[in-house]
């Protein structure tokens, strides 16, 4: 069985994998989905980091992305994976509530 | 250009070329390159959702498509015209309208459940569907449209598209394997062609590109990309 921040590790560890590419963020959403299945305590985050990655998936609708921006949607999606991944590794339910709220206020606001 | 005309393959892909030069679709930058969907990094980038906006060239690409189609594949081969969403929806509408065909449009994701999930349009069983979109890289979505028609009782032995890239030898391949044969106005290989005649790009711009069509993926790993591609 994973521990918390493996589940999210993983996360991060695919889109390196692949290349930090949409592809990467398509096979990330499938993950969080499948983990967040298997793990209801961390359904909430997982969620949202799927629905984060669907959405970066549908705007680039397999069009090629320049590097740079490519660069920074990775930057933004690793830095709300270990926000979550904090913050749900630790016990402390306000601060858990308040990270997913923030996280997913980032992902509305967009990419 | 009446439908039925069928000028050469090779008139074709230089117009064609020329058009989406022309109408700036085209960019090369191997400073700043371009990240692909499989994780790729390529200096040449093509956005032929663009030809939408401009009617004479997107009437005479249609009329292209209009001709490779009768002519490679037949008059009475294609009962049903399928866009794949979004950027194929568009041209399929206008091939089916050139040949009074129906039209069908593929959803990138089921809506629902059932068989017919991922169509729009009504489609009969058996119905021989010609997939469309603006464009293959690697021929993965082009798979993943022509399952679903299938799935829908379809049968999708042939899909057109505007611009092929041609850079991934195992592209045809991989697609023959699915059952499907691929047609296309245009490659990278005429834009360069063209760039090239015209002086469109700096040499040192057209060597890095050349480069890269000839050896995309050690391109890709040089810049930082994909060093496979994932079949």
């Amino acid at each position: 069985m994973k521990n918390t921040h493996e589940i999210f590790d993983t996360l991060i560890e695919l889109l390196e994998e692949l290349g930090k590419s949409t592809r990467g963020y398509r096979k990330c959403a499938e993950v969080a989905l499948e983990a967040a299945a298997k793990n209801p305590d961390l359904a909430a985050p997982l969620y949202i980091l799927a629905t984060a990655a669907e959405r970066l998936v549908d705007i680039n609708d397999r069009m090629p992305v320049p590097s740079k921006a490519i660069q920074a949607a990775y930057e933004t999606y690793i830095g709300d994976v270990a926000t979550l991944r904090d913050a749900f590794a630790g016990d402390d339910d306000k601060q858990k509530v308040d990270l997913l709220n923030r996280v997913a206020a980032r992902i509305i606001a967009g990419w | 250009m009446h439908k039925n005309a069928f000028p050469s393959r090779a008139l074709m892909a230089e117009v064609t070329a020329k058009a989406l030069i022309e109408i700036n679709a085209v960019h090369f930058n191997a400073e700043k390159p371009f990240t692909f969907t499989s994780g790729v990094v390529s200096p040449v980038y093509i956005d032929c959702r663009k030809l939408i906006s401009y009617p004479r060239i997107r009437e005479t690409l249609m009329d292209f498509s209009v001709s490779v189609v009768l002519r490679e594949i037949g008059f009475e081969q294609i009962d049903t015209i399928a866009g794949g969403e979004t950027a194929g929806i568009p041209f399929a509408a206008w091939i089916a309208a050139n040949m009074g065909l129906p039209m069908q449009y593929v959803r990138k994701k089921p809506k629902g459940f059932g068989r017919d999930a991922q169509i729009e349009g009504d489609i009969v069983e058996g119905q021989r569907v010609l997939l469309v979109e603006d464009l293959t890289t690697d021929g993965r979505s082009k798979v993943k449209f022509c399952e679903a028609l299938r799935r829908a009782g379809a049968q999708v032995s042939d899909t057109i598209v505007v611009f092929y890239y041609d850079i991934f030898p195992e592209t045809r391949e991989m697609l023959k394997e699915h059952g499907l044969r691929l047609h296309a106005l245009a490659t990278w290989w005429d834009v360069l062609e063209v760039s090239k005649q015209k002086n469109y790009f700096d040499p040192k711009t057209l060597g890095e590109v050349e480069s890269f069509l000839n050896h995309p993926i050690e391109w890709s790993g040089r810049n930082g990309g994909a060093t496979e591609i994932d079949r």
